[in-house]
């Protein structure tokens, strides 16, 4: 009887299809992902049971730092540069239009009108090395109100508004921003917290 | 796509030589792992930012309502929030202060049990009561704690709730209580 020749073939399994799949879907993701630019200070938001999702577009957020300062954002860059536009004409802050595309480009901004121009006049690495100090918005000088109702009246658009506090942050500061929102020329009085969905 | 055809030198003097049978596979593997790496880095950076909110509806404080809701004292709860822990009272006159913590078995148990006990009464219309409660941060409390609290009435479907500055009477009660 013959001898049986074993198959001296290693058993190889074709790999194309699952690295075409792979990359389909990597080049999906990196597509549809949308990189934030970093904030200037880390915001842990308390937890809650609530899942309502924020729609980013037409959002100003509020941001609230744990040692309680507060930075303006918005969402998209024309705005942005609409924005500070007109707020330059308003406070008549002279910046140049290089100056006003810096922070178009930049994301949460928390510096008083007075070192606006000189911090945005700096070069981009200088800039990040400068912790800013947030927009003031007690009492005596609440600068939060001119840039919130240059968005309420100025542009245009409806904006949604959101406040995005540190958990440890004092309720003080988060109940000027609050206080703020409401003042006569801004009125808002529905808006959003933002929380982390809570993990139990 | 992947086998690469072998086409055998050329020799000059025409003498044919085979070209040897080597499988011109390209192992495929490490390129998976790349791939899969750089698809799970692109999957969770993309669903891990939404961000979730809850929803605040504050009345209108510049106008001056002439006559504002009463609330009935039985259907009254007031909250008082402080950093570590959650003071609360019920009705108005000569409250009892009670002190609970953040979390399921305080101040949860104590709005479940007020809020059913305010539903097992029937108003003039014949529709049960409702709680009214007000929340009032005292002044070392944190955002946390206001979130906290705001969640607890969408837990226990609280509808009618207001935060309220706190009194001068109430800071005291307070601070009772804290030396004691």
């Amino acid at each position: 009887m013959a001898k049986v020749k074993p198959h001296r073939k290693k058993p190889t399994l074709d790999m194309t299809p699952v690295v075409d799949l792979a990359f389909l879907l990597v080049t999906f993701f990196m597509l549809s992902a949308k990189f934030k630019a970093p904030e200037p200070v880390i915001v842990d938001t308390p937890s809650s049971t609530s899942d309502l999702v924020v729609k980013e577009e037409n959002l100003v957020t509020l941001l609230v730092s744990n040692d309680g300062k507060v930075f303006f954002n918005v969402d998209n860059q024309d705005t942005r540069y609409n924005l500070i536009s007109k707020l330059s004409e308003a406070k008549g802050l002279n910046l140049t239009p290089e100056e006003m595309t810096t922070f178009s480009i930049s994301s949460s901004f928390g510096m008083p009108f007075s070192k606006m121009k000189s911090f945005l006049a700096l070069p981009s690495d200088e800039r990040q090395k400068i912790t800013q100090e947030g927009i003031p918005c007690d009492s005596l000088n609440n600068e939060l109100k001119d840039w919130l109702v240059v968005t309420r009246t100025g542009l245009g658009i409806g904006f949604r508004y959101a406040i995005k506090g540190d958990a440890k942050s004092d309720y003080k500061i988060v109940d000027q921003v609050i206080t703020t929102l409401q003042t006569e020329g801004v009125k808002v009085n529905k808006f959003n917290l933002i929380t982390t969905l809570e993990k139990e | 796509m992947a086998e690469v055809q072998d086409s055998g030198g050329g020799n000059k003097k025409g003498k044919k030589i085979r070209s040897k049978k080597h499988s011109t596979h390209v192992d495929m593997t490490p390129m998976v792992d790349l791939a899969f790496l750089l698809l799970t880095f692109f999957l969770f950076t993309t669903t891990l930012n939404k961000p979730k909110a809850m929803e605040v509806m504050m009345p209108d404080d510049q106008i001056e309502n002439p006559n504002p809701p009463e609330i009935k004292a039985s259907n009254a709860m007031t909250i008082l929030l402080s950093e570590k822990r959650a003071y609360y009272y019920f009705g108005f006159e000569d409250p009892k202060v009670e002190t609970a913590n953040y979390g399921p078995n305080g101040i949860r148990k104590a709005i479940i049990t007020k809020k059913k006990e305010c539903e097992s009464r029937v108003n003039s219309k014949g529709e049960p009561e409702r709680v009214t409660i007000l929340i009032k941060p005292f002044k070392d409390a944190k955002y946390r704690n206001i979130v906290d609290i705001l969640d607890e009435m969408n837990i226990n479907d609280i509808k009618a709730y207001a935060i309220v500055d706190i009194t001068p009477k109430e800071i005291e009660m307070i601070e009772g209580l804290a030396t004691k």
